[in-house]
């Protein structure tokens, strides 16, 4: 999915071949020219660009520079935004979803909890975007959950948002558009209460009030003061 | 005595206490977790001067508690066995990552369904299977074991009466069946070929009979299909010329009446700045309803009386090359002795 290239921006053609042959849906660009490094990150919709977002990196530490053990790859990792452009600049949530779109790997029913290794954080502040790669550490706390600490260890990069060029809104609608089948069904009118009874309610439908049986009702009849309505049983003499 | 086991008591209590501080964290705004992508976003504000000042220690502290903050809460999902691991059951994720590629398109549905689904049938759940009185035993739905079983029922098949006595009933039923399957078998191909897209009518098409109109076109296609085009064929005798066709472009004389040249530069330049819409809506519409009568006249007709109703339905096709609009109905179109042009 990912696919990594070296060059200048005029490759364009040479990128939509690799594209369209490797049948890649997120890209990444790097170049450098003189005093000054980027990457473009970019992902495509049914073919086509849909966002592409120039970064330029300001500091990058590589993984050699970290001498400590690492991580297996292909390990999905958790990833934590902070600071005040992710939640407020249209934009900035936008990067932000292409970079949960990069780096959250597969989707998951189930986690292994004592599995989980990885950590990237997002640090959005001074005009700039800090990513640091941590490895999670595990210890025993009191309670079930663990106490967890970090250590660095993958690359380390300073970026600065430069030019963008995002989907408009109802293109980013119609590619986040799910297929009817996975949507889930919903079950109207059936509730469980918290017994655990499952109701429903029914229409009966409107009655006919003309159809009502009022006349020769016994529990209709009026008593009259004094009368027993009830005849009592009979008495064997009188028959 | 009681004041050493008090005090332990104690020191053991503060000590609990403590590790459950550990993974406690305090955040002035509830942090949204999207345990679906393991994300989640800090709503707190950053400590600026922290950054300048000592940026990795803050930054590995902040992500800490932002961690933290996440683990508790998948060590707050449902959990469950599978080999020997506990496995957390992680919920679908909030945030909507755009897709690869379109949402691909829904299966038409075949001739049944759509019946199915206006008279409101419903499929019904057929058991495997079924009590079968003379046999007294259970026999499969279908299946070879079916066929094994109908065998055996029909060991012996009754003769009517006005039936051929020669004639091998058991030949019959199978031959009935065969019919039956390859009943199924088109119909199942035909559900297909409605579905898939149609390819283009043909230029010629294969008929018992054909029109003028067809002819034409035959013997056009037939007169260029060489290596030349059809330039250096020879003509058989008593062979009419074949007339060219397509379209012309007729080009303007390079020095020609300027006025009327600059007359029709004006008129282009008007038409271009004009305010009127481009698009003649009342003459497209009328356009393309008279186009699906067309097809729908022609549908009905079953093709087999293809009286072409003069040009209307349009250039392009072969019309013996005068390029002249036919508007006017009339007697099937003779155009191919119209003479050379």
């Amino acid at each position: 999915m990912q696919l990594f290239s070296s060059g200048i921006l005029s490759l364009g053609g040479c990128i939509m071949y690799l594209i369209l042959t490797g049948n890649v849906a997120l890209c990444i660009l790097n170049y450098h020219t003189h005093n000054n490094e980027a990457q473009i990150i970019g992902r495509l919709y049914d073919y086509h660009l849909l966002d592409m977002v120039e970064l330029g990196i300001d500091d990058c530490q590589l993984i050699e520079t970290f001498k400590n053990q690492k991580i297996a790859a292909g390990i999905k990792p958790c990833l934590l935004f902070a600071g005040e452009p992710f939640n407020s600049s249209s934009e900035y949530q936008r990067l932000k979803n292409l970079l949960v779109d990069f780096f959250r790997g597969e989707e998951i029913t189930g986690l292994r909890l004592a599995g989980l290794e990885h950590v990237i954080s997002f640090t959005a502040a001074e005009g700039k975007i800090f990513m640091r790669s941590y490895r999670i550490l595990t210890k025993k706390s009191g309670a079930k959950t663990p106490r967890v600490d970090l250590e660095e260890i993958g690359p380390r990069m300073d970026f600065s948002l430069r030019r963008t060029k995002l989907a408009s809104d109802d293109l980013f609608k119609t590619s986040c558009k799910k297929p009817r089948q996975i949507k889930p069904k919903t079950v109207k009118n059936i509730k469980k209460d918290a017994l655990g009874t499952t109701t429903g309610r029914i229409h009966l439908g409107k009655q006919d009030l003309s159809k009502l049986q009022v006349k020769r009702m016994k529990g209709l009849r009026k008593v009259k003061s004094g009368k027993k309505t009830s005849k009592g049983p009979k008495n064997p003499a009188s028959i | 005595m009681t004041d050493v086991i008090v005090s332990e008591v104690l020191q053991k209590l503060s000590e609990k206490e403590e590790l459950l501080q550990s993974i406690h964290v305090s955040k002035h705004l509830q942090p949204e977790v999207d345990l679906g992508n393991l994300l989640l976003n800090d709503l707190d504000e950053i400590d600026l001067g922290n950054i300048k000042t000592n940026k990795e220690e803050y930054l590995l502290s902040l992500s800490r508690d932002n961690l933290q903050y996440l683990v508790n809460k998948l060590y707050e999902l449902p959990t469950e066995r599978v080999d020997e691991v506990i496995v957390a059951k992680i919920p679908e994720p909030i945030l909507r990552i755009p897709r690869e590629k379109r949402v691909p398109k829904d299966k038409p549905l075949t001739k049944w369904e759509q019946y199915a689904k206006d008279k409101g049938i419903k499929k019904q759940k057929k058991s495997k299977l079924i009590w079968d009185e003379e046999l007294n035993r259970w026999v499969p739905r279908f299946g070879f074991k079916k066929a094994l079983a109908e065998k055996e029922k029909n060991w012996v098949m009754p003769v009517a009466k006005n039936v051929n006595p020669n004639e091998d009933q058991f030949a019959k039923a199978n031959r009935i069946k065969e019919e039956k399957v390859a009943k199924n078998e088109l119909k199942r191909l035909q559900n297909i070929a409605r579905n898939t897209k149609k390819a283009k009518k043909p230029v010629l098409e294969p008929a018992a009979k054909y029109n003028t109109d067809q002819l034409n076109r035959m013997v056009h296609v037939a007169h260029t299909a060489t290596a030349s085009m059809g330039k250096f064929q020879k003509k058989l005798k008593d062979e009419k010329t074949i007339p060219k066709t397509g379209k012309r472009s007729h080009f303007q004389p390079l020095i020609s009446d300027s006025a009327a040249e600059k007359s029709h530069n004006l008129e282009i330049l008007d038409r271009v700045q004009s305010k009127k819409p481009k698009l003649d809506i009342e003459k497209a519409v009328n356009r393309m309803t008279r186009a699906e009568e067309e097809e729908r006249h022609e549908h009905n007709k079953g093709g087999k009386k293809k009286k072409s109703k003069g040009g209307k339905k349009g250039k392009g096709k072969f019309r013996g090359g005068t390029g002249k609009k036919g508007k006017g109905k009339g007697a099937p179109v003779k155009k191919a002795g119209k003479g050379k042009r």
